[in-house]
């Protein structure tokens, strides 16, 4: 069982890789209410509602959500600054080449690298995310 | 004790059901169930038994896009949280990530609409509105799952939910049809 899991988990890792760089050239349009009311969500009082709100703005890939994700980076909850730091990552905006230099001074080792690996990203050096989407689904349900 | 060889009892039935549905006649030619086991599957979706209600709803080749007759008992269901082992629904994947959650009723039904696809999608939209925040969230997630632009707008509409779960699960969802 464990090396099954492994082989899963090599595969899954390989193809967030693969998919990650075939969506680079693509950007889907995403209705403008959607990214408002997903950025109005990162203020929300329950963490997790945060974090999946920062998750879906990292996929949905907006430079528009910058700003709000940037002042995510601020949040008491270490695992919303990580995903929002890994959303930043994936809309690749120069704008949070600032935001994510503080964030490498983060209490959390986890925020810190996450923030190192998003800012390879945004110079290009990057892809190679190890954790490439460290937000699974509350329930995590598969498909 | 009593209550346990009723479980087990109950386990055996969820896969004889499966079983039934496993036929090469059903997998291979024949897509469609006919009325009269649709209308058996809807039955035992509303048995008295959790662990008969998630064996039916996980039954993977009984939903498809022609099995909609099936969709109001499977809305109905999607407010039930009696946990179950998820050994009985034979779809579960969780065991690969080490994980062994209980499944509920709710979330095998959600994962059925799911398979029957598009014509599930209103029936969801209006499950966004029950009274019953389980239901409002295993609802946030199939039409996440299911991909749907017609979905964005209600979604929208959850994520000032007054339940925090189905916030989160809203705005999973969003990010889910987001491509």
């Amino acid at each position: 069982m464990p090396s099954s899991a492994k082989i899963l988990a090599a595969v899954l890792l390989a193809s967030t890789f693969v998919c990650s760089h075939a969506q680079a050239q693509t950007v889907p349009a995403v209705p403008a209410a959607t990214i408002t009311a997903l950025a109005d969500a990162l203020k929300d009082s329950d963490a997790e509602v945060r974090r999946q709100a920062a998750w879906a703005l990292g996929r949905i890939r907006s430079e528009q959500s910058v700003d709000a994700l940037i002042a995510a980076l601020r949040d008491s909850d270490q695992e919303v600054r990580k995903q929002a730091i890994w959303a930043i990552g994936r809309i690749r905006s120069p704008k949070a080449v600032d935001a994510l230099t503080a964030a490498l001074k983060d209490s959390n080792i986890e925020v810190r690298r996450s923030a190192a690996q998003a800012l390879a990203q945004i110079y290009g050096h990057g892809g190679g995310n190890p954790n490439p989407n460290p937000n699974p689904n509350p329930g995590t349900r598969p498909f | 004790m009593a209550s346990i060889a009723l479980r087990r009892l109950g386990f055996a039935a969820g896969c004889l059901i499966a079983l039934a549905f496993a036929t090469p006649e059903v997998s291979a030619g024949r897509q469609t169930p006919s009325a009269k086991d649709l209308s058996a599957v809807i039955e035992m979706l509303r048995s008295p038994d959790p662990v008969v209600r998630v064996g039916v709803a996980c039954a993977r080749n009984v939903f498809n896009a022609s099995a909609a007759a099936a969709i109001p008992a499977l809305v109905e269901l999607l407010e039930d949280a009696e946990p179950v082992a998820p050994e009985v629904c034979r779809e579960d994947h969780r065991h690969w990530w080490g994980e062994e959650h209980a499944i509920t009723p709710g979330e095998a039904a959600a994962r059925a609409l799911v398979h029957i696809g598009s014509a599930s999608v209103e029936p969801l939209v209006k499950t966004l509105a029950s009274p019953a925040a389980v239901a409002r969230r295993n609802a946030a997630w199939a039409l996440g799952a299911l991909d749907d632009q017609r979905a964005v707008t209600p979604l929208i509409g959850s994520l000032k939910d007054r339940d925090a779960s189905v916030r989160a699960q809203a705005a999973w969802a969003l990010g889910a049809i987001a491509n």
